[in-house]
């Protein structure tokens, strides 16, 4: 028999693991189940990870690694690394952050992580009596493709097979949705130390449905940090330039732990060492909560885009969920439940839930349990880019998974036996400001008359997020199919920005589609025109000069973005060929009819 | 022989085929076809069939839940062969007043928003009536610009 898959939630500042039982999700170790995200590397020796390597820190700084999820599949092009500081030696191989420990020894943040993950199968061992071959590993909402692939190949390397990675929102719903909310329209509030997330889903016998998610990336506890360190520096009159990133390292420590405090009691006396100098400095929870507002506005302000997107209101959230340490704090709590007019959910520890939901998830697709469903949604429109270059979405954002729909197009030129497919995911209207996923080419169209041949495009994306596109031609039975998997490359930020772009460029695209279909429109009757001009030989030599006059002027400002320039062309060409087009009517007609009694009409 | 999705989306969840249609029956009918035909449900040699059904299932659902798209279903369903623009009469010369008001700068969120409710409610009742499909089409052609119009107004607002 196969062992059993379990749940991992591989976090910033610890890991955990969690497995189900007969019926629920536990923790494998409840007495010691957080396993700091902390790998010690001796400079001679195997690796320790964990609780045993936090106490290296003080010692061998340098060779002590934490926080590397931050560093999971990001170079020195996404992430500026002063406000970090991490106290280790990181360089840039192959555009991805690596960890240099000596002149010769380097270590990538999955490595690390799987240091981190081999941890964790220790301690599954000890208390399972087996160590677990499978696992569902959460990650945050906003992680992109190469974030995630870096989360599976630390599994790899360990031999451990992930069967899928879930979003810890979703996760921590799951784990809420065993025995505590068995229905209803819920809202995942997860605010962690450096990320928000919001994502709303709706409960139904057993079926978890995303209906949407949203968030910041940029807006966390450490932003609180923020305000109150640059507070504190104000009420001292020193410059933030002035202290060294030594000093601001044990400064945002103890403001950390200040913080913390303040979810506990009303006021807190903050007392460091700057530039050999006691300072000290009152902090009062009136005067934290000031501070911190307009961070949480910020957050409701992501929350009521969401609930757009899922048409709906903050009245038809029926439970509020807090996910991560950040909602600890009092004012989270009481905006939150004010924002939605309900008590938020804290049943559950917010730093246990998400490894709960992942053992859930694990034991669902082991088929060892039916109680529960994950529906999950794509995150962006997939399209095919049109005649013009605008998109033609075939796939909405949001749209559950899987998803299935087909496009009919056809071929704009006579005797077209080739049609070029470009496939792309992104909101804005016009493909070149979109996310190019993949091009394939159908070809052994018959020759035909333009308009004639029908070619359905397919598009079919599985529950594991693969993207199948398949094109055939109906009437040759011609086919050709391309597999690819969306997201690639694509991380939340730009996510948002292409939503955000969308809506700000809505004008802006609007313009530039009513200059492509004025163009395209021009460009195919000054074809139709040539074409007939060359096979008419009734013209006048005056009709024939108009014609030819009109179709140059078209040709004039078909290249403008001048939309009316371009629309009053077009409409004097089909003007000036009006006799023409019915010559040619005639001459048709003419020849359909010739040789036939009037009996065969 | 049992109606596919596509083929009357209604019959397939096991639902009247009506405008006025029990949200929560809807949501119950769809939840539990998903518990059954969902590919992380199925067995191994199950799931590139389930992937198709599953996939089918969420776009009728998807088709049944919106008012515009469900009115469009029954349309269908009671013989259109193919949609009309017909629009009732009087209604091009109110656009006309309306994007005049738009392009003052004037608010039009709650009108909108008005319209649409009284819009959905004269479908409701055509459609109850067996009204002619034509006189429907030209309804729904309204309600369309009327659902535009206020999705305008409201991210107007959000801004």
């Amino acid at each position: 028999m196969q062992d059993q898959a379990i749940g991992i939630d591989l976090g910033t500042t610890h890991s955990l693991a969690a497995i189900f039982r007969n019926d629920g999700a536990e923790l494998v170790d409840p007495n010691q189940p957080l396993v700091p995200s902390v790998v010690y590397f001796p400079a001679n020796g195997t690796p320790i990870a964990g609780r045993e390597a936090v106490l290296h820190a003080q010692d061998h700084p340098e060779r002590t690694l934490f926080s590397i999820k931050r560093l999971m599949g990001k170079g020195p092009q996404d992430l500026s690394l002063t406000e970090q500081n991490y106290p280790f030696h990181l360089i840039a191989h192959q555009g991805l952050w690596t960890a240099q420990l000596d002149t010769d020894h380097f270590v990538s943040p999955p490595e690390v992580s799987a240091h981190i993950l081999r941890e964790i199968l220790n301690q599954c061992e000890a208390k399972l009596g087996y160590r677990p071959s499978r696992a569902v590993i959460t990650v945050p909402a906003y992680f992109n493709d190469k974030q995630r692939s870096a989360t599976k190949q630390a599994a790899e390397m360990l031999g451990l097979r992930v069967i899928r990675m879930i979003n810890e929102p979703t996760a921590a719903a799951l784990a809420y949705g065993m025995g505590h909310l068995q229905k209803g329209t819920v809202a995942v509030y997860d605010l962690g130390g450096g990320t928000f997330d919001l994502t709303l889903l709706s409960i139904t016998d057993g079926v978890f449905r995303v209906l949407a998610t949203h968030g910041d990336t940029l807006l966390g506890g450490d932003d609180f940090d923020d305000v109150l360190m640059h507070q504190c520096l104000a009420e001292w009159q020193i410059e933030t330039h002035q202290v060294s990133a030594q000093e601001k390292h044990h400064l945002r420590q103890n403001i950390k732990r200040a913080r913390e405090s303040l979810s506990q009691t009303d006021q807190v006396e903050l007392v460091v060492s700057l530039g050999g100098l006691p300072k000290k400095h009152l902090i009062t929870r009136k005067a934290f909560d000031d501070l911190i507002d307009p961070l949480i506005q910020k957050t409701l302000k992501a929350t009521r885009k969401a609930l757009r997107d899922a048409q709906l209101t903050a009245g038809d959230i029926e439970h509020v969920v807090l996910v991560g340490g950040t909602t600890r704090t009092p004012l989270v709590i009481q905006r939150v439940g004010s924002f939605f007019g309900l008590k938020p959910r804290v049943d559950l520890n917010p730093d246990h839930v998400v490894a709960l939901g992942a053992a859930i998830q694990a034991a669902l697709l082991d088929q060892q349990t039916q109680d529960m469903l994950l529906m999950d949604v794509t995150p962006l429109s997939l399209g095919i880019e049109t005649m013009g270059g605008a998109v033609n979405k075939v796939i909405m954002r949001n749209a559950p998974i899987p998803a299935r729909a087909t496009e009919q197009f056809t071929t704009y030129m006579d005797n077209q036996t080739g049609m070029d497919f470009h496939i792309v995911q992104g909101e804005r209207e016009l493909a070149e400001d979109n996310i190019s996923l993949a091009r394939f080419k159908l070809s052994g169209i018959p020759p035909m008359p333009a308009g004639l041949a029908l070619v359905n495009v397919r598009f079919q994306l599985d529950a594991d997020g693969i993207l199948t596109v398949e094109a055939e031609e109906q009437r040759s039975g011609q086919r050709a199919a391309i597999e690819v998997v969306p997201g690639h490359g694509l991380d939340m930020d730009s996510v948002r920005q292409r939503v955000l772009d969308s809506i700000e460029h809505a004008q802006e695209d609007i313009e530039s589609i009513r200059i492509i279909t004025a163009r395209t429109k021009a460009q195919t009757l000054v074809l139709a025109t040539k074409r007939a001009l060359a096979q008419s030989q009734s013209l006048s030599p005056e009709e024939r000069e108009t014609i030819s006059s009109a179709v140059r002027a078209a040709e004039d400002v078909i290249e403008s973005k001048d939309v009316a320039a371009i629309e009053s062309a077009s409409e004097k060409l089909n003007q000036a060929t009006q006799s023409l087009a019915e010559q040619l009517l005639e001459r048709a007609f003419t020849e359909s009819v010739r040789g036939k009694t009037v009996s065969e009409l | 022989m049992t109606l596919t999705a596509e083929q009357d989306p209604f019959a397939y969840f096991g639902l009247p085929a009506t405008i006025r249609l029990d949200r929560a029956a809807l949501d119950r009918a769809y939840t539990q076809k998903m518990r059954a035909i969902h590919p992380d449900v199925v067995a191994q040699d199950q799931k590139a069939e389930a992937e198709i059904e599953a996939a089918s299932c969420h776009r009728a659902y998807q088709q049944l839940s919106g008012f515009r798209s469900r009115a469009e279903v029954i349309l269908r369903l009671r013989g259109e062969f193919s949609a009309g623009k017909q629009v009732p009469p009087g209604f091009l010369e109110e656009i006309f007043s309306i994007n005049e008001r738009l392009e003052e700068g004037e608010d039009l969120l709650a009108e909108a928003e008005t319209r649409v409710i009284a819009r959905r409610r004269s479908i409701e009742s055509l459609l109850e009536q067996n009204a002619p499909l034509s006189e429907v089409r030209a309804l729904l052609n309204a309600y369309i610009y009327e659902e535009n119009l206020y999705k305008q107004c409201e991210s107007k607002e959000e801004d």
